[in-house]
């Protein structure tokens, strides 16, 4: 049993020293390249003579920052990536609450770092510590490096990631080694990869959809390409870059793979080399998945499903057919060693059909939020199904019910949930009816409480009109679940994950 | 990642050498196959009772092979074991029993008395004979498929310790704990 995420690159170091690692927009590294390296900022990190400590890794989503994570793990720390483009304050909040043994940067990044308070003798920069090409033999780095990283345990953090708190005090969910190296050897297993996969890498490295993109390949040896984020805002190029780097498998958040529908870029001419297409984070709708699966068929398309605080994901589902426009595509099934369970408003199981909250047990758990208490008791819960002996679940806020054939359907945030009119509305539900809509491109649900009206937001070619809209909703929902009021925008705003902006639009209701 | 105990005995022992034997009981010796056959169907026999998942089952048998049958067959039944020591003092083994209030307690004919002094009778008492006397058809696909909703962080056993108040306290101990142990004995200890 492993102990440590670790031993994923040293068994992989070890069977493909040169085989190409990670690259990004200036370099490529191979495995043996990204280790040694990584080993010399381990020894950096070594000279505090801690362990189990957070490390912020303070850079751009690059090569760099991958041998950054791996050697904060040689050191027998946990990583922290975070947003460079985080407001001041925030980042401020972070560190504030974070209080890290070291900040792994640049040269350059030293006035940014100044600015939010961090201690000269805390930050390393890694050109520092790069400089000298001394060629050390992969067998003695790992000896080495065993040294530290045999005394972490399963249960220690692997990182830390920073989701949005409602007060504005981001918390930082704190994943353990075990859940990671639980989360990966499903993934291996049930997305079929191995190492001659080429990974085409869309999510921040401060978001955790990259957890799979840099385990995987660490895992199995695979190839990974840090897209820029600048190729993300014109699809064409981006698919140019997959098609150039020949590209595998691609893990994206929906709105990516919308654009690229919305945009017409595919036929089946395009991308010969992608045969895994995944996606996570949002709700994918299902006509454009149709664009997807006419243009380029015979690809394996997979819905995953999780918060950040169950380790990336939970349920995944293989889709196997075509999904009409008005049809909700599932979230699926439980992910081997995740038990799932859909408790009602009486904390009882919900029978099939009956919508409840998605509850997760098992190792995936994150060990909480950091140096948080009161939020970490809120969630994270004992099983109320069960009072015989310690058996803690994550409470994930999300409305679910199972489908006859036994797939989860996923149906909104609890806090979603509105009452109007008397009536308990699921915003949600007024989105994936809008979507069906030929015209609509993405939209989104807002409930403006000042006003008691539901409010909509959506993305298209061109203004539609109101009467158009109505025509076609109540044709799916009731009369007391249609927006009140339509806005358009040529485009809504996205979020630094790559996700509809919600909270930017809420702020404009009020 | 390993999951359940159970694995190291289905991609092990019934995997590498299923003929060879596995226990050497007081009257009888079984080899890995025939002690996986009267497990299974003795996962049967429990799933035959009722359908039940994660639950405690005692068991309250003398040290033999019988003992190790019923431990795997209810762990191939997805539930998890308790074996009482059937030398306790009648109070002790109320107050566990009590506490633990087991789902089903096996048990062979000789024993019943003792279970009956303590109030324990009934359609929770699975003897362990019954395995020798009917024909207990089970599906092992079926079985094997039913383990996959068992989670590494589920129950394996209930170990009774002593406690302080006169009530022992039965120690939770999971699948992952075990495995997490095997796997350094295996690996330190060099076994084959």
């Amino acid at each position: 049993m492993k102990n440590s995420v670790i031993n994923f690159l040293y068994d992989t170091v070890r069977k493909y020293p040169d085989k190409t690692c990670a690259v990004d927009e200036g370099e490529s590294l191979t495995f043996k390249q990204l280790f040694l390296r990584a080993y010399r900022l381990s020894e950096a990190l070594k000279l505090s003579n801690k362990i189990n400590q957070p490390i912020v890794v303070y850079l751009p989503k690059n090569a760099m920052a991958i041998v950054s994570f791996a050697g904060v793990l040689m050191s027998g720390n946990f990583y922290v990536p975070i947003d460079l483009k985080s407001p001041q304050k925030r980042l401020q909040n972070i560190i504030e609450h974070l209080c890290p043994l070291r900040v792994v940067s640049l040269r350059r990044y030293r006035e940014d770092l100044k600015e939010l308070l961090i201690q000269e003798d805390k930050i390393i920069s890694l050109e520092d510590i790069l400089s000298c090409n001394d060629d050390y033999s992969i067998e003695k780095v790992i000896e080495n490096s065993r040294k530290i990283t045999n005394r972490i345990i399963d249960m220690d953090p692997c990182y830390v990631i920073h989701t949005s708190g409602s007060t504005g005090v981001p918390k930082g969910a704190v994943i353990s080694h075990r859940g990671v190296i639980d989360y990966i050897e499903w993934a291996i297993q049930t997305l079929k990869v191995n190492e001659n996969e080429i990974i085409g890498n869309q999510s921040p490295l401060f978001f955790d959809n990259s957890t799979l993109d840099i385990y995987l390949c660490w895992a199995t040896g695979s190839e990974l390409h840090l897209i820029s984020e600048g190729l993300f805002i014109f699809p064409i190029k981006l698919i140019e870059y997959l098609e150039k780097y020949k590209i595998s498998f691609i893990f994206f958040v929906p709105s990516v793979l919308v654009n690229i529908a919305k945009m017409k870029l595919l036929s089946p001419m395009r991308l010969p080399k992608l045969k895994k297409v995944i996606f996570a984070g949002e709700v994918m709708p299902t006509k454009h998945l149709t664009y997807w699966q006419e243009n380029l068929p015979d690809r394996l398309y997979i819905n995953l499903y999780g918060p950040t605080e169950i380790t990336v994901d939970c349920t995944y589902f293989i889709v196997d057919r075509k999904y009409e426009p008005y049809e909700n595509l599932p979230i699926g099934f439980p992910c081997n060693n995740s038990d799932i369970l859909i408790l009602n408003e009486k904390n009882l199981p919900a029978e099939a059909g009956e919508q409840g909250e998605l509850c997760v047990r098992g190792s995936s758990l994150a060990l909480g939020y950091w140096n948080d208490d009161a939020k970490t008791e809120q969630v994270f819960t004992q099983n109320p199904l069960q009072k015989n002996y310690f058996d803690r679940i994550y409470r994930t806020g999300d409305i679910v019910y199972k489908n006859e054939r036994g797939e989860i359907i996923f149906v909104g945030r609890k806090d979603s949930q509105i009452k109007h009119m008397g009536y308990r509305i699921e915003l949600g539900e007024i989105e994936s009816a809008i979507m069906a809509l030929h015209k609509v491109d993405k939209c989104c649900v807002l409930y403006n409480e000042q006003k008691q009206e539901i409010t909509a937001f959506y993305e298209a070619k061109e203004e539609i009109a109101i009467s158009e809209f109505n025509r076609n909703l109540v044709k799916l929902l009731p009369k007391y679940m249609l927006p009140r009021k339509f806005y358009y925008l040529e485009k809504l705003p996205i979020n630094p994950n790559g996700k509809i902006d919600r909270k930017v639009l809420q702020d404009k209701l009020s | 990642m390993q999951i359940n105990v159970l694995e190291y005995f289905e991609q092990g022992a019934l995997k590498h050498c299923p003929s060879k034997v596995a226990i050497i009981g007081s009257d009888k010796i079984y080899t890995f196959r025939e002690l996986e056959t009267y497990a299974k169907k003795f996962a049967a026999l429990i799933l035959q009772r009722k359908d039940i998942i994660n639950q405690p089952i005692a068991v309250f048998l003398p040290k033999n092979a019988n003992t190790i049958i019923a431990d795997l067959g209810i762990l191939y039944s997805g539930n998890f074991y308790n074996n009482l020591d059937v030398k306790s003092p009648s109070q002790r083994l109320k107050n566990i029993i009590d506490n633990i209030n087991p789902a089903f307690i096996i048990t062979t004919s000789q024993l019943l008395e003792a279970l009956k002094k303590i109030g324990f009778e009934g359609d929770r008492i699975i003897l362990i004979d019954e395995l020798y006397e009917v024909e207990i058809p089970y599906n092992n696909e079926m079985i094997l498929k039913r383990l996959d909703s068992v989670i590494d962080t589920d129950p394996v056993c209930l170990i009774n310790t002593s406690g302080s108040t006169g009530i022992p306290k039965g120690v939770v101990m999971h699948h992952r704990s075990v495995i997490d142990f095997i796997d350094w004995v295996n690996n330190e200890l060099g076994w084959n």
